[in-house]
């Protein structure tokens, strides 16, 4: 499903150049719930960024379901973002002047769908994560849990191939944490490819296998559990 | 579809939630729309005005005669009259008049056979289109005289009551022998019409025998061409046969100044508003990084995010044009009748009556606002679209940092310094006729200079900045010295409230120079020509709309010389004659004299040529607008129409006169009495003997001709003053608008120092974390805002000056002349260093108030 | 009719049955057709250019006020339709002297010149619409005119009627070419062929009526003495009054020359 081969980011600080992660593979399945750790700076976000296509690698090759984003456009970028991955973020990133509903329908307004067909599919999302009763709340009236059930509903709505959540409850209390951990488990129970960064081992026990990332190389791979099917 | 969904869902709740911002802009394209619309508006109605007073004076006249401005014998009618194909030749004598009495009002007398006069115009006295009781009565007696109804009502006076009129002859008493309805000549300047006869006008303007004009209808199947050679040839040689279109022409001719620095504002105006779009948008693609960050990440396109943004804009910007389509009718209604004032002092009689209010123009000037708006926020929208994902996760402190600091922008900038010289030095060199001369260069050469100002502008602040460090520790201690370093650290984003202030100042200043050169070249023009002491006239010398004033014979000039206390006495003797389609304005005097004592400004060619311009030779100086436009320079030549037929002159010299922007001739009195058999003159100008006091000399002259002729001596300091009041009074408008240019820069000032606080609002949190005071961060902000004011307000008065230049060369010195100066206006300048800096603070203040009270611990917690 | 068969009183039984009967039958058989009227009336107008007119002119406005004036009228019947009037005002001072020639080459065909006396000059006056009013009066250039040529109307008796105990044809007067007036209505004196009253009509609305008194015989020919010319859309207005009148005068060609009219007859 996502296929990093050899892949380095080198970032330019003033005349130092920095090598935020450097010779990378790794090969994540269809199903998998695979946990990033490691210490801060050791370069999780940014390879979770170059998987998400956020970001572009300076060496080797990403390639998602087959196609290679370290050598697509801007704008086939841009589409594999909108419908093939669900981003969730440690600050949520809702957009704080649309509602709930909305902002788990912006990526399908986006894709020009009109607002009238999205909201059925917002608002059964936000069922499923247990916010029915929030749709028209805007993120400042809701808890940090619920923003980030929001961003859970809103990496969903595309049905996107892969999630990709960055320090999931990096903002959030431990009950509240395992909430959401016990919600991306249960999505990934039901065949949910997800891929999740955390410092904290714990987090990464909810994961069906974890890397370490030390200096921004890959310093250990362990499954843990079972791919779901 | 896509673009909907989002303009829907997230810029409405923008616009929504930030009111503040979106009144700014509103206000600002607005503001600019409306002046836009109200010079167009009044443009557009002062010459409609001019027009119709043409045009209803005219009639159905397919050619009118004219011969010189003291008019020609009244034989000649009959000659017209005569010629096969002549259907009617009617005669005309123009005049103007003021009205005395409570209401000082100036009247326009139109003199036309009133048995004959209904052929070519629409109207009739013997018709129900007046109201005369006596018809006879108003044909038999010499003080007859009809004013339209809208006049008479608004002076309140009726039939058979007296009224009195200064006129050029005097002061005469009419007597009002009837009324007419608002139609035909009545029409004429908005009413303010006075009709007579043309023989009793003969008499009381002092024109017995004589005529200024006859207008003539062909009968049908005529070929024009063929008339209008047959009519020239029966004709002595000087009398200029012209359409009634061709004096249209000549009005566009005449009003041609008044309307270029009309059209300079205008553009100021776009100009600033421009830049107000261009800097709310990008205010907004800061504030909003995140957000597109995060839209981004989601799947937005890079195309999505422009179009957004620029979307925003149309929306924001056609709402506002509406607004300011509606405003500019109201700043027009407001403006137009001062305008209409100025342009009858200084070129013809004319009255606004009404607004030409027509939707096209007012449709494309809001189309132009709506445009300019999308034009200024394509850049920043792009900027937007440059924001990358990953901003909505790191707090990359400006996204565009590098970007705005790097080579590219740099190379941008002098790519743009370099076009917009280019159109410069293309514009400059080209020849008058090649299209390289042409307004669209200069225009393109400042919005480049203004781009590249701006692009460059946060490098510029970067080197500035430090050297204000210690000067503001010196002055405010901790917190000075903090200021100045927190925008350092954000050079870039400050950059761009500079560059907002930088150019709002500069529009500014540059306007303000260009119209104050104008004006103090006007001036200085105007006291190099005037150096006598006295001005003794037949008509006031201040007679308005270039009436015809009453020579005086030249025999005067003897006795007026052996007054005791006249030095010298000079004739002045003006006229007009026609070159090329234009009406040039002829002015005759003793250059031998003049030459004595008068500085003229000479542009080209040396002072020592006017010499030529001496009795016996057949030299003419001609002034810097003619010499550009016909592309004649001293030792070229040209052929004027002479009652004795055409002669042909040689250019001695090109000089400074702003007379007539049709153009001007100097002539030597003897020269002009050889070739035009003219004795008269119309104004002596006289010098007196040092030591003698001229109100003696002044009364000593009205003592000793006033038993002959009604004389006006106006004193030369007097008669300035009373121009320069005119002069003034023309350029009411321009400064209006260069207010309302100062006003959109204002609001410029203050959107982007707003978004620049609010930004900071974390910043802010971290100071008053470390233990800054409220006072101190109050201040601070302050300073702060004071300080990108001040700089902004100095470099921009800097860019303002040069601006002013070039619009002065591309705009101005092609129709008028080089010799205008370029006068920097510094009062203008003050005015905008001290807007910039106190707008700024004030802008500061709502900002400083909020991140002095900012909650330390939310500020913190946020992001 | 024959009369030696009927005895006085059915003779005026009889006339009072006609006269009822015409009042109340558009078109009677009639002795005379109305060009025939005309043409006597026409005679009659023919035979008085020959004259010397002293009248007073008033007009008056809608508002009451009133201007007047007096003046001398010389006439003179030269060959054929040719003739010549001159007309001199005499009051009020303003108008002292003011003259109008009138040099006619046919009925229909005549120059017109003025003369001011403050500026010294003499105006041709052009006569492009004889309809239009003569000098603010409610009387129009073609009334002033001589009599009018037969030949450019038509003329209908409509009936005959009593106007102020005078018995009267009225005759309906169409112009062949459309003129300000569709058509006019006039009375016209069965004995004497002078106009009692003329009503000029645009379309079906009379605008204009004229009324003709105190008609008097002088020197064989019938007069009226007092004309009132009435425009009934504007409520102006004006009324003529024959002073002192005389016919069959013959006065020199020189009193009709521009000489004559500058020194205003004299």
């Amino acid at each position: 499903m996502i296929e990093l081969n050899k892949v380095g980011r080198m970032y330019r600080q003033g005349n130092r150049e920095v090598h935020a992660l450097k010779d990378i593979s790794l090969m994540i399945g269809k199903g998998e719930f695979l946990s990033i750790m490691g210490p801060s700076g050791s370069g999780k976000s940014t390879l979770l960024n170059l998987m998400g296509g956020l970001d572009q690698a300076t060496a080797g090759e990403v390639f998602m379901d087959g196609r290679p984003l370290h050598a697509i456009s801007d704008n086939e970028l841009t589409l594999i973002r909108r419908r093939r991955i669900g981003y969730i973020f440690q600050f949520f990133n809702l957009l704080p002047l649309l509602t709930a509903e909305e902002n788990v329908g912006l990526p399908l307004l986006l894709d020009g769908l009109p607002f009238s067909e999205v909201r059925p599919k917002a608002a059964a999302l936000l069922r499923q994560v247990g916010l029915h009763d929030r749709s028209e709340h805007r993120p400042e009236q809701l808890s940090g849990g619920e923003m980030q059930r929001v961003a859970i509903a809103r990496a969903l709505i595309t049905g996107p191939a892969v999630i990709l959540a960055d320090e999931p409850t990096g903002n959030l209390d431990s009950h509240t944490s395992e909430e959401i951990f016990l919600l991306l488990r249960s999505l990934n129970e039901e065949g949910q490819t997800i891929v999740m960064v955390t410092h904290d081992p714990k987090a990464a026990a909810y994961g069906t296998r974890i890397i370490t990332l030390k200096d921004g190389t890959l310093a250990e791979d362990m499954v843990i559990g079972e791919t779901a099917s | 579809m896509k673009l909907l969904n989002l303009l829907r869902h997230i810029s409405l709740k923008h616009l929504h939630l930030q009111k503040l911002q979106l009144v700014m802009a509103v206000s600002g394209i607005c503001l600019g729309v409306a002046a836009m619309v109200a010079i167009d508006l009044v443009n557009r109605s002062v010459l409609k005005s001019c027009e119709d007073s043409i045009n209803h004076a005219t009639g159905r006249a397919v050619l009118q005669i004219t011969g010189g401005e003291a008019g020609f014998p009244e034989e000649m009618l009959e000659r017209v009259q005569k010629l096969p194909g002549v259907e009617y030749a009617v005669p005309v004598i123009e005049a103007t008049g003021g009205l005395t009495g409570d209401k000082e009002r100036a009247l326009m007398i139109l003199g036309i056979d009133v048995l004959q006069d209904h052929h070519i115009r629409d109207y009739s006295i013997t018709d129900e289109s007046a109201e005369i009781p006596d018809p006879l009565l108003f044909l038999a007696k010499r003080d007859s005289i009809l004013l339209t109804r809208t006049l008479a009502g608004q002076i309140g006076i009726g039939i058979d009551q007296e009224v009195n009129v200064q006129t050029v002859a005097g002061l005469k008493t009419f007597k009002v022998r009837g009324l007419l309805n608002p139609e035909g000549p009545a029409r004429v300047a908005g009413g303010d019409i006075a009709i007579m006869d043309v023989y009793a006008a003969q008499m009381a303007f002092g024109k017995v025998g004589s005529l200024d004009r006859i207008d003539v209808s062909f009968l049908p199947g005529q070929d024009f061409d063929t008339m209008k050679a047959r009519i020239e040839a029966a004709l002595p040689p000087g009398y200029d046969v012209d359409t009634p279109a061709g004096r249209t022409r000549q009005v566009e001719l005449l009003l041609g100044r008044f309307r270029t620095s009309m059209r300079l504002v205008g553009c100021m105006a776009l100009f600033v508003g421009m830049y107000l779009i261009y800097n709310t948008v990008s205010i907004s693609v800061v504030q909003r990084r995140r957000e597109i960050g995060i839209l981004r990440a989601l799947g937005g396109g890079r195309m999505q995010i422009a179009a957004l943004f620029l979307a925003e804009t149309l929306a924001v910007a056609t709402f506002a044009s509406l607004l300011g389509m509606a405003l500019g009718l109201g700043f027009a209604q407001a403006s137009v009748g001062v305008v209409a004032q100025s342009v009858t002092e200084m070129y013809l009689r004319t009255s606004v009556s009404e607004l030409v209010f027509s939707w096209p123009s007012l449709l494309l000037n809001a189309g132009i606002g709506i445009l300019a708006s999308l034009i200024a926020a394509v850049f920043p929208s792009l900027a937007a679209a440059r924001v990358t994902p990953v901003s909505a996760i790191r707090a990359v402190p400006y996204a565009a940092d590098d970007f705005l600091r790097g080579w590219r922008i740099k190379f941008a900038a002098c790519l743009c310094l370099l076009i917009a010289l280019s159109c410069l030095v293309a514009f400059e060199v080209a020849s008058p006729a090649s299209p390289a001369k042409n307004l669209g260069f200069v225009v393109v050469a400042v919005i480049l200079l203004l781009l590249s100002i701006s692009l460059i502008t946060p490098v510029l602040f970067a080197w500035t900045l430090p050297l204000t460090h210690n000067l503001l520790a010196f002055c405010f201690g901790a917190q000075g010295r903090l200021a100045g370093l927190n925008l350092q650290k954000n050079i870039t984003r400050n950059g761009v409230a500079v560059a907002a202030i930088l150019c709002s100042i500069a529009l500014f200043v540059s306007s303000a120079n260009t119209v104050h050169s104008m004006r103090t070249s006007l001036f200085e023009w105007f006291d190099s020509i005037i150096r006598a002491d006295l001005l003794v006239s037949s008509g006031h010398p201040l007679a308005t709309g270039g009436a015809p004033t009453i020579p005086m014979p030249a025999e005067m000039l003897g006795e007026m010389e052996k007054i005791p206390g006249v030095q010298s006495v000079e004739p002045f003797r003006k006229g007009r004659v026609s070159y090329n389609g234009r009406k040039l304005m002829l002015e005759v005097f003793d250059v031998a004299l003049r030459m004595d004592y008068c500085p003229a400004m000479i542009a080209v060619g040396k002072r020592e040529n006017m010499a030529r311009l001496l009795p016996d030779q057949d030299y003419v100086a001609i002034n810097e607008g003619l010499a550009l436009k016909e592309r004649l320079r001293p030792g070229d030549s040209l052929v004027l129409p002479t009652p004795q037929g055409p002669v042909r002159f040689g250019v001695a010299a090109v000089i400074v006169s702003f007379s007539s922007d049709a153009g001007v001739v100097w002539l030597d009195i003897n020269t002009y009495r050889r070739h035009w058999r003219d004795p008269l003159v119309d104004t002596y100008e006289v010098l007196v003997k040092p030591g003698a006091k001229i109100k003696e000399v002044r009364q000593a002259i009205l003592d000793r001709f006033g038993g002959e002729r009604r004389l006006f001596a106006l004193e030369a300091a007097e008669f300035k003053v009373e121009v320069r009041k005119i002069l003034d009074r023309s350029f009411v408008m321009t400064n209006a608008v260069n207010i309302i240019t100062l006003v959109i820069a204002g609001l410029g000032i203050i959107v982007t120092l707003l978004a620049s606080v609010f930004e900071r609002t974390r910043e802010i949190g971290i100071l008053r974390g470390i233990g800054m005071t409220r006072s101190q961060v109050l201040a601070m902000v302050l300073i702060e805002s004071a300080l990108i004011g001040a700089i902004g307000g100095v470099l921009g008065a800097a860019a303002g000056i040069v601006i002013g230049w070039i619009e002065m060369e591309g705009m101005i010195r092609v129709d008028l002349g080089a010799s205008i100066g370029y006068h920097v206006h510094y009062a203008a300048l003050l005015w905008a260093l001290l807007l910039a800096v106190g707008l700024s603070a004030l802008a500061g203040i709502y900002p400083a108030r909020r991140a002095a009270t900012t909650n330390i611990v939310e500020a913190l917690t946020y992001e | 009719m024959n009369s030696l068969f009927v005895t006085d009183w059915k003779l005026m039984l009889l006339a009072g049955c006609i006269l009822a009967l015409t009042l109340f039958i558009p078109a009677p058989v009639q002795a005379m057709s109305g060009r025939q009227v005309y043409e006597k009336v026409h005679e009659l107008r023919t035979r008085g250019l020959d004259r010397q007119t002293e009248f007073t002119m008033t007009l008056f406005d809608k508002g009451g006020g009133t201007r007047s004036r007096t003046a001398v009228e010389y006439g003179k019947k030269a060959e054929g339709e040719t003739y010549k009037v001159l007309v001199v005002f005499k009051t009020p001072p303003d108008l002292c002297d003011v003259g109008f020639l009138i040099h006619a080459r046919t009925f229909s065909d005549r120059d017109l010149w003025a003369y001011f006396p403050e500026f010294k000059r003499i105006r041709r006056i052009p006569t492009t619409s004889q309809d239009d009013s003569f000098f603010g009066s409610d009387f129009s250039y073609d009334d002033f005119g001589g009599p009018p040529n037969l030949d450019d109307y038509t003329f209908t008796i409509l009936r005959e009627e009593v106007l102020d105990s005078r018995p009267c044809y009225v005759i309906e007067v169409t112009p062949k070419v459309p003129r300000k007036w569709s058509r006019n209505q006039a009375w016209v004196d069965k004995e004497l062929f002078v106009h009692r009253k003329i009503v000029s009509y645009q379309g079906k609305e009379p605008y204009r009526d004229g009324t003709f008194t105190d008609v008097r015989i002088v020197d064989d020919l019938p007069t009226p003495f007092r004309m009132e010319m009435k425009n009934l859309k504007t409520g102006h207005r004006t009324e003529v009054a024959i002073e002192e009148i005389h016919y069959h005068t013959s006065f020199p060609d020189d009193l009709f020359t521009q000489r004559s009219l500058e020194r205003a007859g004299k």
